[in-house]
């Protein structure tokens, strides 16, 4: 399998996902080496733990694996890799019995507050989000997806996505600015 | 659809690190692959052999049971003169015959009470 012919690195992507599907080994793999830094950032700032992120990572290209002969159109790859990751992610959040769709109490709302004069990156400042606001933010921000399409992704309802997204980038501004100063 | 996302906010995602690539991810995920075929080769593997073991241990007592029923099944129920009549009633006078009209009139009654 880490014998892939040359060629399949410069293949793209929809005939390497139609060889996959067709059972190909050697272009699957090719298909994780493409994606990988895609999805273990995605990941990433999801969880906030690269351990972590890593493991849903692999646990998401397994799925693929099983299911890629299922998808009829390659071309659909990308978001459909998409569906799988965002739900392995709720799936996780529920899993253990995190407080999925919980946006704010009062305990979550003193984090940011307390943390505002820190010089924080990005990805500490989305770890103080809810679980669902930061889903949000980071499927709007970072996989630039449209409120709706956030929606149907989530299962939430679009009021509470677009709410989610205006309070999360609030937040997010309120905490980067303390690392915007230092920068 | 417009919707304005927050620039700065925009820029931090784009400049933000990403995960760099890692061969020794792309070799675990192989690995796993490789690991669950083997595992699913396994259970075939054992399967086949537990079915093997299984007809070897009850093929005498099946063929035994599956003739006995063969007969059974095969019994006139009410005794009839003459071969040929025997024979047209064959269907309906013997075990399975009756079997076959009993199921069949559930069928239909199940129908007319369900329906």
């Amino acid at each position: 399998m880490s014998n892939a012919p040359a060629y399949y690195a410069e293949g793209p992507e929809a005939l390497i996902v139609s060889l996959a599907a067709r059972g190909d080994r050697d272009a699957f793999s090719e298909l994780v080496r493409r994606r990988q830094p895609w999805l273990r950032t995605l990941m990433r700032r999801f969880s906030g733990d690269p351990a972590l992120a890593d493991d849903l990572a692999q646990r998401v290209f397994l799925k693929v694996w099983r299911r890629i002969r299922k998808l009829k159109q390659p071309e659909k790859f990308p978001g459909w890799i998409k569906r799988i990751a965002v739900n392995e992610w709720i799936d996780h959040q529920r899993k253990e019995g995190n407080r999925w769709q919980q946006a704010y109490d009062d305990e979550l709302q003193a984090a940011p507050i307390a943390s505002t004069a820190e010089a924080i990156d990005l990805d500490a400042a989305l770890a103080l989000l809810p679980d669902v606001v930061r889903t949000c933010v980071v499927l709007s921000y970072n996989e630039r997806l449209s409120h709706p399409e956030i929606a149907a992704l989530t299962k939430l309802p679009l009021g509470t996505v677009k709410s989610h997204i205006r309070r999360g980038s609030l937040d997010l501004r309120e905490l980067l600015d303390g690392y915007g100063a230092q920068q | 659809m417009i919707e304005q996302r927050d620039s700065r906010i925009e820029a931090l995602f784009a400049d933000a690190e990403h995960a760099p690539p890692d061969p020794e991810f792309t070799q675990s995920i192989t690995r796993e692959i490789q690991r669950r075929r083997w595992r699913v080769y396994a259970i075939r593997a054992l399967v086949v052999v537990m079915i093997g073991i299984l007809e070897l241990a009850l093929e005498s007592p099946l063929q035994q049971s599956l003739g006995t029923v063969a007969d059974l099944l095969s019994t006139p129920v009410i005794a009839v003169e003459g071969d040929w009549i025997e024979f047209v009633l064959g269907p309906i006078n013997t075990a399975a015959g009756v079997v076959g009209i009993v199921l069949l009139g559930l069928h239909v009654f199940i129908r007319r009470v369900v329906h």
